[in-house]
C-alpha cells in the first residue's frame, strides 16, 4: 500500500538523479558543518569538532546509499547500470558484437519467414464463413499404376453429385480464369472471366450486394446467359451505376444480362471480374 | 505488523513528526539533535539514519521541505509538518500504543 503511494515520486526521481544527488550532498555537508559548529562552541578544537561530528553522523556513504534506495526504484536502477556496463563491454569488443548481431539477425529472419508461410498456409483460416465446413473434392485413379495424384472431377460426375447428394452444396468452376473481351455500350475492356455453377457463391458464403445470385436455371445447358460482376469492375467500368442491372453486355461477342454485383471486398479464389454461368 | 526494521522505522517517523510539531520548522541536524536530547541520549542512533526517514515522510506528503538559512547563516534544508502530517500524528500514536500494548500482553503472558 505504502509502496504504491510513494511510487510516483520514486519514478520521478529516476529522471533527476544528478540534481537530487547534488541536493543530498549539500544537505549532508550542511549537517556535518552544523554539528561541527556546535562541537566547537562546546570547546572542542576545529579538528576534533569535525571528527566528532562525523562519528555522530555514522557513515555518510551508508546514509547516502540508504537514502537512494528509498528515493528511486533500486531494482530498475541496478538494471540500468548493468545495461550500461553491457553496452560498454560490447563497444570494446566490436568483432564479437558484429558476430552476435549477424547471427541473431539471420536466426530471427529465418524464423519470421518460416512462420509467415506456415501462418498463411495452415494457421489462418480461409476468408469465408465457416471455413471448416468447406472442402474440395477430387477423384483418385487406382489401378495398375495406382498413385495419390488428385484429379479434377468431370462434369458428369459433378452433375451426379449435385443432384444426388443434397446435403452437399457443391459448385464447380472453370479451371482457370479466361480473358474475355467485354463490351458495354461504348466501352470495351479485356477482363478476367470465370464460369461458375449456380451455387458457387453459396459455397463461399457471398451474396451479391445488388441483384441476385445464379439460380439452378442458369446451370442447364443453353440456359439464360447471365453474368455477375465483381465490385471492382462495377466501380471502375460502370461507375457504380445501379441501372446496370438487367442491362446486357457483350462478352466474347455474346450478349449476357447483368443480374448482380458482388459486395465490396468479397474475395474469391480466382478474383475474377465477371462470373458467368457454367 | 511489519518486521523489526518496519517497527524501528515507524517509531523514528513518529519521533520526527512529534519533534516538528513541537519545534516548528527545523533542519535535519536540528531534528537529530532534538531527538537525542529528548530521549535523554538513551537513543544513540546514528544521526544519518534520519535522512531516509525524512525522505520517506516527504514522499508520503506528511512533511514539506524548503531550503533556508540557519542561525549561523548556513544554507540548509528545513522541514515542516504538512496539514496531512499533523493529522497523521494521532493515527501514528494510536498505532504505537497498540503495538506497545500487544508486546506488553505477549511478554506478561509468556511469564
Amino acid at each position: 500500500m505504502d509502496l504504491i503511494q510513494i511510487l510516483p515520486s520514486r519514478i520521478a526521481a529516476l529522471f533527476r538523479t544528478k540534481a537530487l544527488d547534488a541536493d543530498l550532498d549539500e544537505e549532508l555537508r550542511a549537517h556535518i558543518e552544523l554539528a561541527a559548529e556546535e562541537n566547537r562552541r562546546r570547546g572542542m578544537s576545529a579538528q576534533a569538532a569535525r571528527t566528532q561530528a562525523l562519528r555522530d553522523f555514522g557513515g555518510v556513504t551508508q546514509t547516502a546509499e540508504a537514502y537512494r534506495m528509498q528515493r528511486g526504484i533500486p531494482f530498475l536502477e541496478a538494471l540500468l547500470q548493468d545495461g550500461h556496463y553491457a553496452l560498454r563491454q560490447l563497444r570494446r569488443n566490436p568483432g564479437f558484437t558484429v558476430t552476435v548481431v549477424v547471427t541473431l539477425a539471420l536466426a530471427i529472419g529465418a524464423n519470421t519467414a518460416i512462420f509467415s508461410i506456415v501462418n498463411a498456409l495452415m494457421l489462418k483460416s480461409l476468408p469465408y464463413p465457416q471455413p471448416d465446413r468447406m472442402g474440395t473434392i477430387y477423384t483418385r485413379i487406382s489401378g495398375t499404376t495406382a498413385s495419390d495424384e488428385r484429379h479434377h472431377i468431370d462434369g458428369e460426375q459433378w452433375e451426379l453429385l449435385r443432384d444426388n447428394v443434397p446435403a452437399l452444396i457443391s459448385a464447380i468452376t472453370s479451371f482457370v480464369n479466361s480473358g474475355v473481351n467485354l463490351q458495354a455500350g461504348s466501352r470495351a475492356q479485356y477482363v478476367q472471366g470465370m464460369r461458375v455453377s449456380a451455387h458457387y457463391f453459396d459455397v463461399l458464403g457471398i451474396q451479391p450486394a445488388i441483384g441476385r445470385n445464379f439460380t439452378s436455371d442458369e446451370d442447364r445447358p443453353h440456359g439464360p446467359q447471365t453474368v455477375i460482376l465483381s465490385d471492382r469492375l462495377w466501380r471502375e467500368l460502370f461507375a457504380a451505376d445501379r441501372k446496370i442491372l438487367g442491362q446486357a453486355i457483350l462478352l466474347k461477342g455474346a450478349s449476357y444480362t447483368v443480374i448482380g454485383v458482388l459486395p465490396q471486398g468479397a474475395v474469391t479464389p480466382s478474383n475474377a471480374d465477371v462470373y458467368t454461368a457454367i | 505488523m511489519g518486521d523489526k526494521s518496519d517497527v524501528l522505522q515507524g517509531t523514528l517517523d513518529l519521533m520526527v513528526l512529534k519533534t516538528l510539531e513541537a519545534m516548528g520548522p527545523l533542519h535535519g541536524y536540528g531534528i537529530a539533535r532534538r531527538i537525542e536530547q529528548v530521549s535523554d541520549n538513551a537513543l544513540c542512533l546514528n544521526q544519518g539514519t534520519i535522512y531516509p526517514a525524512l525522505l520517506r515522510l516527504e514522499q508520503r506528503k506528511w512533511i514539506k521541505s524548503a531550503w533556508g538559512v540557519s542561525e549561523s547563516n548556513r544554507r540548509a534544508k528545513f522541514y515542516s509538518l504538512s496539514a496531512l502530517g499533523r493529522k497523521q500524528i494521532t493515527e501514528e500514536i494510536e498505532n504505537w500504543e497498540r503495538i506497545a500494548a500487544t508486546m506488553a500482553r505477549f511478554l506478561t503472558a509468556a511469564k
